[in-house]
């Protein structure tokens, strides 16, 4: 089937021999026709072009220079930031590692990693001490890189590493979490900006994903009708309403419905966002994982049988593994849509950074300035997403997703 | 999509649902008798112990409305509700600074005081019976007499409410303004179009945008958000009618009754203490040589050379002392957050009772 | 022990116990909800658990006392109760979902056929369609159509009113109105005859498809074209020619003016037609644009899924790139295709609830606002729940039934 591809490439011809780029790149004046579309789609790419260049050297970019520590960390305390770095270092040296190991990232991973950081640096510039910790986050994502390239030629080297990494991934949100409240640390409602968004999506993610693993082998256990009963209706009545719903739901039912122990029915809004947040993503992860439970062939479990491995043997060592790995471009977009849609516990009095943005352009000082910042945080969102896709994408290349 | 899930789903919620009441249903009697009986309270009943417990009070406010709350560039919260927050903590702890404010709006307010997540809610809101009964809320004192009002354009031809026959309204969500608003022109014969939002911040730019003809909230709301209008204040006009009786004040939940006394008698305390002309600047010499029995008995100190009259109030007889020391009386906190909105305090309702007004404390003895 | 070990191995127990235990778990969690309830019944807040131990609807039949923008079908007023404001509130969002599902389906097919187009610069404009919208925050998006909708659009004194004409000649005035306060389209009157028009639709549907039948049985035996088409056909339209000949038109078409009120004529809104306001406006776009966005990769998807042979064939066969697409390709992806696009409505379904933050009167908000005023809160939230379930459940057997003739008819 892997042909030359004809110099004409017709979607008929993509679709035989997948699709090239050069492909429709070399045809642009092909014939007529082509010459007439790509003139007017020409002319109208380069009128969209200068629109917004106009628009964006007279927008009135102030708002976001005054304001880019509240749409960082909202109205956490400058002299608390010790509790947030440490987390950003390591998260910086993970992802050095991390593309070292599995990654090695191609050009246009690397400049999305490089526009992300200036970006980062144009926003915390100006912050206590930030120039070091920005320094500091680059030195040891460096450093980490070329650990992971090196440790390539010895294989014992490489897996040690690697699970130290995964170790220390997995780790990392605790720790963060330990440092977030120990001590005479600020209440969560001095948390803001993009921070929360990050912590609910994580927290959400690395929570919600075991208990999503649970429901999801619940779900699909044959003989076992009461669990599977269960699992089936949590994740429907789950998936049944709105995010807003249960985000309502959290905020103003579950303080009632809490027990009292350890004061958990006093739990502020932050903590019972997480709580729908993680039964919410573990319900749609849940989802994500039967189907590829499902896609697993039954030879495999027939073999598993015979080997005499026992149900928690192959789930470790046989379907999980191959269930994770037929459907992680779906689980990343399952995580992106979360990550967006962290912009809705603004509904509940959480101060992201969508609502930093809303109260900044209501002020008095920035009045007018609403396209500005929504495209600020549009733009921020968009990094984060689009950089989610791209490593995907990358991972799933490298795990030689669909070639196997 | 798998329908026959979705269906045993459905099925199951119903199900589980309508057993969850019958069993509490059935439950009720016994647990409610069961639980007087063995004195079982709940931690949630004692408000006060939980506050002090905390460290910190949490007071609902707006943050949005300058004048009664407004988040400063600086983070901390000024106006009057957040003064009487500010007094409430002084009360408590003998420290004003010992307040968390916790942002609502007029839509999310009442379930985060149910909830428990604030303490006491002071947040400009209307005492009415449907929030007492329904709601199951208790109104302190009003604090501020309001009425609804009606803003437009000040190039506009309106001057009354029949002049708006077909207009489109901005209101805020959950307010007693969107029920008035739905009664003044049902009354009138009027129709209109009620365009509701969450958020004063976006109903701000609806306004601006010209997409409502007029704008509607109780008129010290008004004249508040008249004052920061992007386009000056002159852009605008309150007319001259009044739609309905807001008397604002701060609330607490039903069923704990120390924890509403002391907020209540905070409020009246201040009250009092401008009637009897005590304020930050004298409270000093005050305590140390009362005028009359009535300051005596307000600061909790006794009066020459007697002895201090405890009335029993949770957080002691001198819970004025530091409220006026660090906050100030009622004029005091009229003075600095309402006056600079233009609010003439003569001659309205919120004058004292003894210039024709209605800021009237219940005697402290 | 090892009996012991022969006793767990033995399943039929070994189920039982198992899901004895999650049973007993689950009634458990249940029984410490309930005394957790009452418990709070008692002593913390009467208004929330006051409702759960009588758990009630009765509170829905009150007055609502709030009036509901927005709405075009039922018009309610505040003087009606809160569960027609609550079935008002969920026929907007209906009414939002079945509009964004036709809108985003058809942009979808656009931008995914685009993804796949011989133009480069048309390819490439769909990609980043795709890769930026895709990846935006749908409440972001909304917020800036709505901002970009005030911008636009002027105060409605000095509205834009675009007319249709050919060569000049105007065929339809007024045909849009756009101003801040949203966009007039002309509209339906129905007319006194239109009961009859339904009764005499019926009858001439139910006699064509009689001669159906009997066409297609005569055809089946003596073979060759016996027109089982075209002559059901003419009898259809011809009964309907006749229908307008004789009773004149079912309908008429209205379009919108703009009327003026209050003190010196300074309020003004749009009188007739169809009244389509800001809000919906933005909603709509910015939902459907995003939702496009996914639909789009479905559709791709599916085309890059299908057989190579296929359109080989079709090729042999003589038929245009054009033909190719709408005979061969989409119909085949279509089977493909259908499962996911109904999680996708399915998901922009439940998505249209964050219009509550640009003011627009869905379900949400309606049981927002009563709970409000009136408390009960559980009682609510489950009445939202289940509505929310019982429109997913129409969507996924709307879908399921289309999966079903899409397979077994093999269009």
């Amino acid at each position: 089937m892997a042909e030359t591809p004809q110099p004409r490439a017709s979607l008929l011809a993509r679709i035989q021999h997948g699709y090239r780029e050069s492909d429709a790149s070399a045809q642009l004046f092909k014939t007529k026709t082509h010459t007439v579309i790509t003139i007017i789609s020409a002319i109208t790419a380069i009128w969209v072009l200068v629109t917004l260049t106009n628009w964006m050297f007279n927008a009135e970019w102030q708002v976001i220079l005054d304001k880019r520590r509240p749409f960082l960390v909202g109205k956490f305390p400058a002299d608390q930031m010790w509790r947030i770095w440490p987390g950003v270092w390591i998260f910086g040296a993970l992802l050095g590692l991390s593309s070292g190991l599995w990654m090695r990232p191609g050009k246009n991973t690397a400049i999305t990693i490089a526009a992300g950081i200036a970006i980062l640096s144009f926003l915390l510039v100006e912050l206590d001490s930030t120039a070091i910790n920005l320094a500091l986050i680059l030195l040891l994502a460096l450093a980490g890189y070329v650990v992971a390239v090196r440790a390539q030629d010895s294989p014992s080297v490489r897996s040690l590493i690697s699970r130290v990494t995964v170790a220390t991934w997995v780790l990392l949100i605790p720790f963060m979490i330990i440092l977030l409240f120990v001590g005479d640390a600020p209440p969560t409602s001095y948390w803001g900006g993009i921070f929360v968004n990050v912590m609910l999506a994580a927290i959400a993610i690395v929570v919600g994903t075991p208990v999503a693993v649970f429901l999801s082998l619940g779900r699909s256990l044959d003989g076992y009708p009461a669990i599977r009963i269960a699992s089936t209706a949590f994740i429907e009545v789950v998936r049944g309403a709105p995010l807003i719903a249960w985000l309502f739901m959290g905020r103003f039912v579950l303080p009632f419905i809490l027990p009292s122990w350890f004061g958990m029915n006093e739990a502020d809004v932050i903590f019972r966002t997480m709580i729908v947040l993680i039964l919410f993503n573990a319900a749609y992860t849940a989802e994500v994982i039967r189907g590829g439970l499902q896609a697993i062939p039954k030879g495999q479990y027939e073999a598993a049988d015979s080997l005499g491995l026992g149900y928690f043997q192959t789930l470790r060592a046989i379907s999980l593994p191959q269930a994770f790995r037929a459907v992680l471009p779906s689980l990343i977009n399952q995580y992106i849509g979360l990550f967006k849609d962290t912009t809705l516990v603004y509904l509940i009095s959480v101060v992201d950074v969508l609502e930093v943005g809303r109260k900044a352009f209501n002020e008095l000082d920035y009045t007018g300035t609403a396209l500005e910042v929504l495209v600020f945080v549009g733009f921020i969102f968009w990094l984060v997403t689009f950089s989610m896709s791209a490593i995907s994408r990358r991972v799933e290349a490298n795990m030689g997703l669909g070639s196997r | 999509m798998n329908i026959s899930w979705l269906k045993r789903g459905v099925l199951l919620a119903v199900l589980a649902f309508a057993s969850l009441a019958v069993v509490a249903c059935s439950d009720d009697d016994d647990s409610a008798s069961a639980s007087t009986a063995n004195g079982d309270s709940h931690e949630h009943a004692d408000t006060l112990q939980t506050v002090k417990d905390r460290g910190v009070l949490k007071c609902g406010i707006s943050g949005s409305l300058p004048g009664f709350s407004q988040l400063e560039a600086d983070g901390s919260y000024t106006g009057f509700d957040a003064d009487y927050c500010r007094a409430v903590a002084a009360a408590v702890f003998g420290d004003s600074s010992k307040v968390e404010f916790v942002e609502t709006t007029g839509a999310n307010r009442f379930e985060t005081l149910a909830s428990g997540e604030v303490d006491v809610l002071i947040r400009n809101t209307t005492w009415t019976l449907s929030r007492d009964s329904d709601l199951k809320q208790s109104f302190a004192a009003p604090t501020f007499y309001d009425g609804q009002g009606m803003m437009v354009k000040a190039d506009s031809p309106f001057q009354t409410l029949e002049d708006m026959d077909g207009a489109t309204i901005c209101v805020n969500q959950g307010t007693t303004t969107e029920l008035n608003l739905a009664s003044q022109f049902l009354e009138r014969g009027l129709t209109y179009t009620a365009l509701t939002f969450e958020t004063t911040d976006l109903l701000q730019e609806a306004f601006l945008a010209g997409r409502c003809d007029g704008w509607t909230t109780d008129k010290s709301g008004l004249a508040s958000r008249r004052g920061v209008y992007p386009e000056g204040p002159d852009a605008l006009r309150i007319l001259a009618v009044t739609m309905s009786k807001e008397p604002l004040g701060p609330l607490t939940r039903h069923g704990d009754d120390e924890w509403f006394d002391i907020v209540a008698w905070v409020t009246f305390g201040t009250f009092q203490a401008e009637e009897l002309g005590v304020s930050s600047a004298n409270v000093d010499a005050q305590i140390a040589n009362p005028d009359s029995v009535a300051v005596a008995l307000m600061l909790g100190v006794g009066y020459d050379g007697g002895d201090v009259t405890d009335m029993g109030l949770a957080v002691g007889p001198q819970f004025m002392q530091a409220v006026l020391k660090q906050v100030g009386n009622y004029g005091e906190i009229y003075e600095k957050n309402i006056t600079p909105l233009g609010l003439e305090r003569e001659g309205s309702l919120n004058a004292l009772w003894t210039n024709g007004g209605l800021i009237y404390s219940p005697p402290i003895r | 022990m090892s009996n012991l070990v022969s006793f767990w191995y033995r399943s039929f127990y070994r189920r039982t116990i198992i899901q004895g235990a999650v049973i007993l778990l689950v009634v458990l969690v249940g029984l410490a909800l309930i005394e957790q309830v009452s418990n709070i019944e008692n002593v913390h807040s009467p208004r929330f658990s006051s409702s759960i131990p009588f758990i009630t609807f009765d509170f829905l039949d009150a007055r609502a006392g709030i009036d509901l923008s927005h709405g075009l079908i039922f018009d309610i007023d505040s003087n009606d109760s809160r569960m027609d404001a609550i079935l008002n509130g969920a026929w907007n969002t209906i009414r939002l979902a079945v509009v964004l599902i036709v809108f985003a389906s058809l942009l979808g097919l656009l931008i995914g056929v685009g993804r796949l187009s011989d133009f480069y610069l048309i390819q490439k404009a769909c990609t980043i369609y795709v890769e930026v919208l895709r990846n935006i925050p749908a409440l972001l998006q909304i917020y800036i159509w709505y901002t970009v909708v005030w911008f636009i659009t002027p105060p409605i004194a000095e509205a834009a009113h675009i007319n249709i004409s050919f060569f000049g000649a105007n065929i339809l005035t007024d045909a849009v109105i756009v101003s801040n306060k949203g966009l007039a389209i002309p509209w339906f009157v129905r007319e006194s005859q239109l009961g009859l028009w339904f009764l005499l639709g019926f009858i001439a549907l139910v006699i064509s498809l009689i001669v159906r039948r009997f066409l297609q049985k005569r055809q089946d035996e003596l073979g060759g074209n016996q027109g089982t088409n075209r002559y059901p056909a003419l009898i259809f339209f011809g009964a309907l020619i006749l229908a307008y000949v004789g009773l004149g038109a079912p309908f008429t078409t209205e379009t919108s003016s703009i009327v003026s009120s209050g003190a010196a004529g300074a309020i003004k809104n749009y009188g007739g037609g169809m009244v389509i306001t800001g809000e919906f406006l933005a909603i709509v776009v910015a939902l459907g644009f995003y939702t496009a966005s996914f639909i789009s990769e479905i559709v791709r998807g599916s085309i890059l899924a299908l057989p190579a042979g296929q359109t080989e064939a079709a090729k042999a066969l003589g038929l245009s790139a054009y033909q190719r697409l709408t005979l061969i390709i989409l119909p085949q992806a279509l089977r493909t295709m259908i499962p996911p696009l109904g999680n996708q409505y399915i998901n922009m379904t439940k998505n249209t609830s964050i219009a509550v933050a640009i003011g627009f009167s869905d379900v949400v908000f309606a049981t927002r606002t009563i709970s409000n005023n009136a408390g009960h809160s559980l009682e609510i939230f489950t009445t939202l729940l289940v509505l929310y379930l019982l429109m997913a459940l129409v969507i996924s057997s709307i879908m399921n039934s289309l999966n079903w003739y899409v397979q077994r008819s093999g269009i």
